[in-house]
């Protein structure tokens, strides 16, 4: 008979060690194992991870999201927007129109930049010049070209005078502030590299472009943030976004985790979910130049064959509103308009109507084909899947095509598409309808095809609306924004799909985030770091 | 004793290697017969559910049968490996015999111009030729090809070279056989062997390539059941449905294996060393 063996610790099973030294060297082994084992303590501060690096840091040449919404908390500008996309005071105390092409702005008391020099109209007048400046060479220059001349009326009072009455310029003004003596071709290094502002946050550190470090300022005229510092990580992988939220090593993501992931999040004790109706907006472009898509009832017929709605629950996880027009429904332009909405008669009836009959009954030959681009995004491809679907239920045979980025936005940019998706990242100024869909706006050599209205609608009557809200009144303005938006809900140069929200998540650490319907950083200001001393997850 | 009698004795790994080629052929053949689902089903209001009795494996993205995909999967494999090792040896084979036989300015300059594609990475090139095509079955083929030919061309020089000078081949020289005759009746058929087995390694490979181009978005067209797109699909939900990146992972490594496994009980049994173990 077997006896077994007494159990013994694993410890004890270990033969003995040679020496003392060599006991210590595991002891101090395994607690070094143990601590790269434990995720680190977070430094002091707070930390947003980033899904790509900013671009620059000088507003004036900052094109990406990234980099604009960084420059604007080093650096914001006279004016800034508010949910509804409303132009508010930031460093401006007020504003006002003098006349039909002169807009003053009188400046806040007290405004000092981080290096504590006073910030006056002089700088105001200086950072408008160079944008203006051909020198300078900024990629925003053209939006200043209504601009006739910036006049300084007196240390917190400046005057922009324009070449002739334009509406839309007050978005423009919300072009981050710069010290004078930066402002001119020969501080963009020292802009690009070390930014000085007026904003909530002071540069301290870039060390690559992984990494950004900010910290309060006490200059600010809305008081010191509450947050000790602030660390800018990139993280180009959503998982790892993801993960680094979960284990504690990362304290906010805006408009940076998709909607399916998010239930994950929820789930955590140490995470909060924070939404709020966002200005994006995602639709179905078409291509008007030939082709059946040329005719408006081929285009309102895939409209009513596009059920937004399934997509927008269980795609979105309703973290999104059907969009009726480009601006969202909060938008002070906004009109409701009839839409075309899902009605698959109506469809087979316009594609009757339009002369493209069901040749053989549903489920057997097509009625018409289309080729559908769009990037290879994941969740795109899944979207377009789904239309391809829905489509094909109408008799609407598709081939979705996914493109590297680059080469599908080439082609749209160059009419090479029938059908495609894209999504505009934050609408705040409705002048934007003119940029999309005014006929001086198709894409073509004249415009270095980069015009929006990528589409090619030409619709003269739609021009002619667009054209006269870029000189009227506010209230005027409204009016005119309502006739574009019903005009081109007759048009349907493109398919409104949704108006994304816009999705924080945000840990136990960041206390009073809000996050802004347009994606921006600035509510960081006004957010307060919770310290374990407070109660907060260390 | 036999190449043959040899692989049929060989280890428990030829045995497994094989049993996974018939299992993998036979699915990618009867995928619509096996697949409880029409690969094209989408159900939104089912994505990315756990395994059920109505989807044994899950849904994916869209909602989409797991299992269903898995084994169509195994068809875009199939069809992706073997044409991509068939076209690759069929240009490898055809420039390397000529490169062997003839010699001289034709082998320098062929041999140079493999060096050449075999200093790029294979997917890179693979990548670049798909990103300017565009994604579809016959690019994918095409790119595969386009890259995986060299090897083929390099063995067939190596072992023309060494048969070309034997007295069969001499003798049907003298006979008045031309070259395109010695190379296919005589000297091709002989260096048969080494190739078949490249050929079963080079399979494993092509499956990994397509998974891999799939996995980059650069591969079967959006839709397109394929592993790599599932596990593509997979990773973006790894921590609320981790089930869409495994089954498919899953079967992506059980394929390979035996494939590797099959490659290398056929390179044994092809071997003369290996003669009376």
């Amino acid at each position: 008979m077997d006896v077994l063996p007494d159990i013994h610790p694993v410890t004890d099973a270990m033969p003995p060690l040679p020496s003392r030294a060599a006991r210590v060297f595991v002891l101090a082994l395994a607690l070094v194992l143990d601590a790269g084992c434990r995720a680190p303590t977070p430094a002091a501060g707070v930390t947003v991870l980033l899904e790509a690096p900013p671009d620059s840091l000088d507003d004036r040449f900052a094109l990406t999201a990234h980099g604009q919404r960084l420059a604007q908390l080093i650096s914001p500008g006279l004016l800034t927007f508010d949910d509804a996309s409303r132009p508010v005071p930031q460093l401006a105390e007020s504003f006002r129109d003098v006349s039909a092409t002169v807009v003053e702005f009188i400046l806040r008391p007290g405004l000092t930049f981080h290096d504590g020099s006073a910030l006056t109209a002089e700088d105001v007048k200086a950072t408008f010049d160079s944008l203006r400046d051909p020198k300078l060479g900024s990629p925003k220059r053209e939006r200043y070209e209504p601009v006739d001349r910036v006049e300084v009326v007196d240390a917190r009072t400046v005057r922009f005078h324009l070449k002739r009455p334009y509406a839309p310029l007050l978005a423009e003004l919300s072009a981050a502030i710069l010290p004078s003596e930066r402002a001119g071709p020969g501080g963009i290094e020292a802009q690009g590299t070390h930014p000085v502002g007026a904003g909530p946050f002071r540069f301290e550190s870039w060390p690559d472009e992984e990494h950004l470090t900010l910290v309060p300022f006490e200059g600010w005229h809305g008081g010191k943030p509450a947050v000790s510092r602030l660390t800018f990580r990139v993280v180009r992988d959503e998982t790892t976004r993801v993960l680094e939220l979960l284990k504690g090593r990362a304290d906010l993501v805006v408009n940076g985790v998709s909607p399916a992931v998010l239930p994950a999040l929820r789930k955590a004790s140490h995470l909060r979910v924070v939404t709020k109706p966002g200005t994006g907006f995602t639709y179905l472009g078409i291509n008007l130049r030939e082709g059946p898509l040329a005719d408006v009832r081929v285009r309102q017929a895939l409209c009513h064959l596009i059920d937004v709605r399934p997509l927008v629950e269980h795609k979105l996880h309703g973290l999104a509103e059907p969009a009726s027009s480009m601006l969202p429904r909060e938008h002070w332009a906004f009109t409701a308009t009839p839409g075309c909405g899902y009605a698959p008669e109506e469809a087979a009836r316009l594609l009757d109507a339009a002369g493209y009959p069901d040749p053989d009954g549903p489920g057997g030959k097509p009625r018409l084909s289309f080729t559908f681009k769009t990037s290879t995004d994941r969740f795109r491809r899944a979207v377009a899947l789904v239309m391809k679907e829905q489509l094909a239920k109408g008799g609407i045979a598709v081939e979705v095509r996914a493109l590297e980025f680059g080469t599908f936005f080439e082609d749209v940019r160059r009419g090479r598409f029938e059908l495609f998706t894209l999504k505009w990242a934050a609408v705040m100024e409705p002048d934007l309808l003119r940029g999309a869909f005014h006929s001086a706006n198709v894409p073509g050599p004249e415009n270095h095809w980069g015009g929006f209205n990528r589409g090619a609608l030409k619709d003269p009557a739609l021009d002619r609306v667009l054209d006269a809200a870029t000189q009227a009144s506010r209230e005027e303005r409204r009016t005119l924004y309502a006739e574009a938006q019903r005009e081109l809900d007759a048009d349907m140069p493109v398919i409104p799909l949704w108006h994304e929200a816009s999705v924080a998540v945000v840990s136990s650490r960041l206390a009073d985030f809000e996050p802004s319907a347009h994606g921006l950083l600035l509510p960081l200001a006004k957010a307060r770091e919770v310290t374990p001393e407070d109660g907060g997850t260390p | 004793m036999s190449a043959v009698h040899r692989f049929r004795l060989h280890s428990w790994g030829a045995r497994f290697g094989l049993a996974v080629a018939c299992v993998w052929v036979f699915t990618a053949l009867f995928a619509p017969w096996l697949s409880p689902h029409s690969p094209d089903a989408i159900d939104l209001t089912r994505e990315l559910s756990p395994p059920t009795s109505g989807h044994l494996l899950g849904t994916g993205e869209n909602g989409i049968d797991v299992l269903t995909h898995v084994l169509y999967g195994a068809r875009v494999s199939l069809e992706v490996s073997f044409f991509a090792v068939v076209l690759s040896a069929a240009l490898g084979i055809t420039l390397g015999g000529i490169a062997g036989y003839a010699g001289g300015l034709v082998d320098e300059a062929l041999m140079r111009l493999v060096d050449v594609l075999l200093a790029f990475p294979g997917i890179l090139l693979a990548l670049f030729i798909t990103a300017v095509l565009g994604p579809s079955l016959a690019n994918v083929v095409f790119a595969l090809s386009f890259t995986g030919w060299t090897g083929y061309a390099r063995l067939t020089r190596g072992q023309v070279l060494t048969l070309r000078e034997r007295d069969y081949v001499q003798a049907a020289r003298a006979l008045g056989s031309g070259p395109g005759r010695i190379l296919v009746r005589h000297l091709l058929p002989n260096a048969a062997g080494p190739l078949l087995v490249q050929a079963t390694f080079a399979l494993p490979g092509a499956i990994v390539a397509e998974a891999s181009l799939s996995f980059l978005g650069l591969g079967v067209p959006p839709g397109t059941p394929s592993w790599g797109a599932l596990v593509d699909q997979g990773t973006q939900y790894l921590l609320v449905a981790p089930h869409v990146a495994l089954f498919p992972g899953i079967a992506l490594a059980l394929t390979v294996l035996g494939f590797n496994l099959l490659g290398d009980a056929l390179r044994d049994a092809m071997d003369p060393r290996h003669e009376g173990r």
